[in-house]
């Protein structure tokens, strides 16, 4: 007995060491930084992941939570990038400023999605991927020829930045940025987490695992299916708008194509489908090593000289080959994500509030 | 003068009616006309052979197939056509072959979800109460991920579950399916118990003698046509099924 209970304190005392820590880390990275060489900082860059950490948990709430394959997850970030765009660009008379964008942004994703789930919610499997990968090509060709609106290929700038009372937001300063997405990140990170153990998110794991016994249940499953979209949707378009605010523009069509939807969906899988923490862990594997390894990579080469016609002398070049080989050794290695045992410490903290559930009608009575 | 006037044909009791029922998968015909009814507190099965139409019968029941023709009425009520996720609000509720448990769901949420169509949590979980006074193994494995109990414990899941919803009548499909003999016995003393408690099941099974043994009526389906319909008791002494079905 001792022992056990040795082991299981101590289990749970090193995981809640590790999220102190962890969360330490996180919160106090731009001090830190101020202490590493200048050539190793990269705090700056970690807003963008915090950005697609909110787009994987989007798509999370579709694929890893409901089982909808969707390879469509970029054009909801486009939509949710140029309804910012449009409604904060100076060029246009809305300028609604950043958090209302921020809103509208999220509704506009909301209901692109709603709308897309009509035809999806009667398909499975395969055909949710053919249609989803049809509409991100279909949003980024509207994006590009409806020039009027969207100017085309130039993309929309400049777009509206966060604005709070004294604080100042600016492309040289990254310190507000990290702040406001990190306490923003948290806010979606709560959400889905609740999502998740509500009747809702029960509904949607449960037509992901069976759906015919999902129906014969009670659940209206096409409706669940609809909710767990737009949704999902809704937060792809939060991302988006973020990152155009970040970025300074809503950058152009062809940067929300097939590729960006393969990297948001290898962020939910790499981690862990339908595993919050593992989708955080995907964003900071998938887009640190773009973002961060990649450029520190290409400095540090250039700084050496390293330069030249070869065109491996480009790290740029051969990322999708380091992708490639990554995806290939996951699925050989861990089909089901870094961290597969999702279901485990879920179950361990549920365990203590549905002891707390439990008691409380009983007491009550 | 004085008599009584004609009450007509005497229905009342009857809880689930099925009238001159076709269904089929595509081209296929499964079901021609089948009719058949359950009364309020009976145990009632279906028997016959592989693909005789079983569970497609009992899936027109709950809505996941939808009858090409005939009625289905519930409590006086037609419900076929509609939605198997509203049909289970009307008081139906089955308990699918194969189980069907969520199997990375534990034990608790697989039961929550069974009351997905009602919304009062102190009801809820006086519900879970009962299922786990029904089956204690259950509230053993509450926290467990429903995929890695055992085959019984499994059925004893995906029966709870079903109860959940509070239903007036149970659509059991295959009950003994990969499960040990033992539990067997369990599962349909438990079957018995329900019944006695008010309420009302549509049996399908393999082991028709068990079957039988426990129900109040049955019905003989052969190649989608009901073809016998009897007293319980009368089917098991009946030459013809027991030849067919019983293996005597």
């Amino acid at each position: 007995m001792i022992p056990s209970v040795l082991s299981v304190a101590s289990v749970a005392s090193v995981a809640s060491v590790a999220r102190l820590s962890a969360f330490l880390l996180v919160a106090l990275l731009p001090a830190i930084d101020l202490l590493l060489p200048t050539t190793w900082k990269f705090a700056s860059l970690v807003p963008a992941i915090m950005v697609y950490a909110i787009i994987g948990l989007g798509l999370n709430l579709i694929t890893g939570f409901t089982g909808l394959f969707n390879l469509g997850s970029a054009a909801f970030m486009a939509i949710g990038a140029y309804t910012f765009a449009i409604l904060t660009c100076p060029i246009y008379p809305f300028q609604i400023g950043f958090f209302p964008g921020l809103l509208a942004a999220t509704a506009m994703g909301g209901i692109a999605g709603l709308l897309l789930s009509l035809p999806v919610m009667r398909l499975r499997g395969d055909y949710v991927a053919i249609v989803t990968l049809g509409f991100g090509e279909i949003v980024q060709d509207v994006l590009k020829n409806l020039d009027a609106v969207t100017k085309g290929t130039q993309g929309l700038n400049p777009v509206a930045v966060p604005a709070m009372p004294g604080v100042s937001f600016s492309v040289g300063n990254y310190v507000p940025w990290y702040y406001l997405y990190l306490v923003l990140l948290i806010a979606v990170v709560w959400l889905c987490h609740n999502l998740r153990y509500s009747r809702l998110g029960r509904s949607w794991v449960a037509v992901r695992e069976d759906e015919l016994a999902a129906r014969s249940m009670g659940l209206p499953t096409p409706w669940i299916k609809q909710i767990a979209f737009a949704l999902g949707s809704a937060l792809c378009a939060t991302g988006g708008a973020m990152f155009a605010s970040l970025a300074g523009t809503s950058i152009e069509p062809g940067f929300y194509d097939f590729q960006q939807s393969v990297i948001i969906l290898c962020i939910v899988i790499v981690g862990g489908m339908g595993n919050i923490t593992g989708v955080l862990l995907g964003a900071c594997i998938m887009v640190g090593f773009n973002s961060i390894v990649l450029t520190k990579l290409t400095e540090m080469m250039s700084r050496n000289g390293w330069t030249g016609d070869n065109v491996l002398a480009s790290p740029g070049n051969w990322k999708f080959m380091l992708y490639g080989i990554a995806l290939i050794l996951m699925m050989r290695l861990r089909p089901k994500g870094l961290l597969p045992a999702k279901e485990v410490p879920a179950e361990l903290r549920y365990r203590d509030r549905d002891r707390d559930r439990d008691k409380a009608p009983a007491g009550a009575n | 003068m004085n008599e009584t006037p004609d009450p007509g044909p005497r229905t009342p009791d009857i809880l689930l009616s099925l009238e001159n029922v076709d269904a089929g998968y595509g081209p296929i015909r499964a079901l021609h006309g089948i009719t058949l009814n359950v009364r309020a507190g009976e145990i009632v099965t279906l028997i016959g052979a592989n693909g005789a139409g079983k569970t497609t019968t009992l899936l027109c029941c709950s809505g996941i197939v939808t009858p090409t023709s005939g009625a289905i009425r519930f409590a006086g009520q037609a419900i076929h056509g509609q939605p198997a996720h509203a049909i289970v609000r009307h008081g139906i509720a089955q308990v699918p072959e194969g189980r069907k448990i969520f199997p990375r769901l534990s034990v608790l949420e697989n039961l929550r979800l069974g009351a997905f169509t009602r919304s009062d949590p102190t009801e809820i979980a006086a519900s879970i109460d009962h299922a786990f006074t029904l089956f204690p193994i259950l509230a053993e494995r509450r926290h467990q991920a429903g995929g890695t109990l055992s085959g019984g414990e499994q059925q004893m899941l995906a029966i709870g579950r079903a109860l959940m919803s509070k239903p007036r009548v149970l659509l059991m499909d295959e009950p003994s399916m990969g499960v040990a003999p033992l539990l067997v016995l369990k599962i349909f003393e438990t079957i018995r118990t329900l019944n006695r408690e008010g309420l009302s099941v549509l049996l399908v099974e393999q082991n028709a003698r068990l079957a039988l043994k426990l129900a109040h009526r049955g019905y003989v389906i052969e190649t989608g046509r009901i073809v016998m319909e009897d007293d319980a008791k009368r089917l098991l002494a009946d030459p013809k099924v027991q030849e067919a079905y019983l293996g005597e």
